[in-house]
């Protein structure tokens, strides 16, 4: 009797010792750092980078709605397409909408800067989140219009008011 | 182009991109003006509009070579088919050169679609007896280009004028085969073609290229020989003018971007409502001065005050629609998907694949203008697809600019981690990845190249004249 109870207590230690050593092995092959939930609200965010919501970025936006319980209502390009998207995300029943979300699609509005005027101070240069301004110091500014969203983050920073925001219209055929 | 200049028949006017061919002058004379406008039969766009006065002349612009065309590459035809802007007359308005070079060594044989899209519309009868040579000229031609063997034309059955004269065409020719199909409306369109014809379904999200056969538009086979061979543009089209009891029917060829009101007036017909397209999917024009486009195929005139008194009313989920419907989609589902903006439930009962026949608005007890419901829905849904793949594209540059900065040391590894999500894994991840996204990363960089290529040449512009 004794023997048997030593033997199971022998076996199933083993056990655990294998068990523990492949999940280590495991945990070290494939590192989960970030959360999946916060991927998840990035993912609905329109990634602009606009920085009207009061963050950085999309990502730092949807890590302080999935830590820090920020408000959902707070993007402004998104409309309230990605406040009923993130909702339904987090089972979030109870919305009040912000009524100054109007859904403005940022995709349809590209800058273009007036390039006579340009003195080349490389402010816009700096701040443009996809990189779609090309030029450089003391020299002419132009925009990439390929590559522009329309996230007017370089109108209000513009110490000549040359940049522009221009409205135009897709047909939506591929 | 601007205001005053002098333009010959046959020159270009715009030059088009990928999706959109050039345009040319359909007569000479001097541009008057130049104006942008918005109708409201269609609320989406907005045209420019070049007004052109004539001078009498009809001068054509004179073509230097005239070479044989087999020996052209294949590159070289395929551009000269893009240059004299040829689209598919059937009604879809797709870029035929395009068409082709998808389509090659992947096809086997060539459908030459003669069955006409819709009642009343007799101008593929109309080009069968009059130029019957150029078509099957067209054809061979085509099957030059992509080395085709079988090809097969398929005719309405109450033509038979147009049957024999191009039966009498092809007795000689042992690749043309002719078939004869029932008129029946909506076998017209290239998917209920190739149903009837080969008893083969287009599989969801494809094209009629995956199963080997290419399909064109008689007149769209015309326009393509009339390119090649004689170097003509496209500036003129057979259209039908008809009366909705068929007290006349006339079918006359036009230059494209002639004003409706000129038709009419040429024709002694006043006070009525014009329909632009054919009885069941075309739309009513308001404004008279709207020209004849590209893909138009008929105008409708019928007496005024006949399309009012529709009153819709509530659905009553007859399925009706859904019996009736000839590539078996749901529309009463779609309709209250579409009616309550439930993008994804529409999407995934495939609203894309609809080919707007009509008939489900023909049926419907109640009169709800489904079709406009349904196209209406497939803008939002293409909108929708559009702003996806802007803001996966924006996120990628986004990524690769926090790369960039990390790299130079302007960014804190704490300030990385907290502000966006570049970190080791995720920076292999932006080099290995699908298809699609390295084709964006391609075309931005040509483009790139290309823009700042032109800025560099502006700015040392500026320079010299400081």
């Amino acid at each position: 009797m004794i023997l048997f109870v030593l033997y199971s207590i022998g076996f199933f230690s083993v056990l655990n010792i294998i068990l523990g050593l492949t999940l280590n092995y495991i945990i070290h092959k494939c590192d989960i750092n970030s959360d999946p939930i916060i991927d998840k609200i990035d993912e609905i965010l329109p990634q602009t980078q606009c920085a009207q919501c009061g963050y950085s970025g999309c990502y730092s936006y949807a890590n302080a709605i999935g830590n820090n319980n920020e408000k959902i209502d707070k993007c402004i390009p998104g409309g309230k397409e990605v406040v009923l998207k993130i909702s339904n995300l987090l089972n979030n029943d109870t919305i009040k909408f912000n009524h100054s979300l109007s859904s403005r699609n940022t995709f349809s509005a590209i800058v273009t800067i007036d390039e006579q005027n340009c003195v080349g101070c490389s402010k816009c240069r700096l701040i443009c989140p996809v990189d779609a301004i090309v030029g450089s110091y003391n020299f002419m500014h132009t925009v990439l219009q390929d590559l522009c969203n329309g996230c007017n983050l370089c109108v209000s920073l513009c110490p000549t008011n040359c940049i522009r925001e221009k409205k135009i219209i897709y047909d939506y055929y591929d | 182009m601007r205001v005053g200049q002098i333009v010959l028949r046959g020159q270009i006017l715009t030059l088009g991109d990928e999706n959109i061919p050039p345009i040319h002058a359909p007569t000479s004379g001097i541009i008057t003006k130049i104006v942008k406008k918005k109708f409201s039969f269609f609320p989406n766009r907005c045209f420019s509009i070049i007004s052109i006065k004539s001078d009498g002349q009809d001068k054509w612009i004179d073509y230097s070579s005239k070479r044989d065309y087999k020996f052209f590459s294949l590159n070289e035809i395929i551009q000269l088919i893009y240059n004299s802007g040829v689209v598919g007359l059937g009604g879809s308005g797709f870029l035929s050169s395009k068409k082709i070079e998808r389509s090659i060594k992947q096809v086997h044989t060539l459908l030459i679609n003669a069955a006409e899209s819709e009642p009343y519309i007799t101008t593929d009868d109309c080009l069968m007896q009059n130029f019957s040579k150029e078509v099957i000229q067209g054809c061979k031609v085509i099957a030059w280009i992509l080395k085709i063997k079988n090809i097969l034309i398929a005719i309405g059955d109450d033509k038979d004028l147009a049957y024999i004269s191009i039966k009498k065409e092809i007795q000689s020719l042992p690749n043309f085969k002719i078939r004869k199909i029932k008129n029946k409306y909506p076998s017209g369109s290239s998917k209920q073609l190739i149903k009837i014809l080969f008893n083969k379904e287009i599989p969801l999200g494809k094209h009629s290229i995956n199963l080997g056969i290419i399909i064109f538009n008689i007149s769209t086979v015309f326009s393509i020989k009339r390119s090649i061979l004689n170097r003509e543009p496209l500036i003129e089209r057979i259209i039908t003018l008809s009366d909705r009891n068929l007290s006349y029917q006339k079918n006359i060829l036009v230059r494209i971007g002639t004003p409706i009101s000129h038709i009419l007036s040429e024709f002694n017909i006043k006070k009525c409502d014009i329909i632009m397209g054919g009885p069941i999917t075309g739309f009513l024009v308001d404004d008279l001065n709207f020209p004849i486009l590209k893909t138009t195929s008929s105008i409708l005139c019928l007496k005024s005050n006949l399309m009012k008194n529709i009153l819709e009313r509530p659905c009553i989920r007859c399925t009706a629609c859904s019996s009736a419907c000839p590539i078996r989609l749901l529309p009463e589902q779609l309709y209250f998907y579409s009616k309550s903006l439930n993008h994804e439930k529409s999407r995934e009962y495939h609203i894309s694949e609809c080919i707007e026949c009509g008939i489900c608005e023909q049926v419907c007890p109640s009169n709800i203008p489904l079709l406009t419901y349904f196209k209406k829905e497939k803008m939002q849904l293409r909108k929708i697809i559009f702003q996806e793949n802007m803001s996966k594209k924006s996120k990628k540059l986004f990524m690769l600019r926090q790369h960039r900065l990390y790299i130079s040391g302007l960014i804190n590894e704490n300030i990385i981690c907290t502000n966006s999500t570049v970190n080791t894994t995720l920076n292999n991840a932006i080099v290995k990845d699908e298809d699609s996204n390295v084709n964006i990363l391609k075309k931005s960089k040509y483009i790139m190249k290309k823009e700042l290529e032109s800025a560099i040449h502006r700015a040392k512009l500026k320079r010299n004249i400081k």
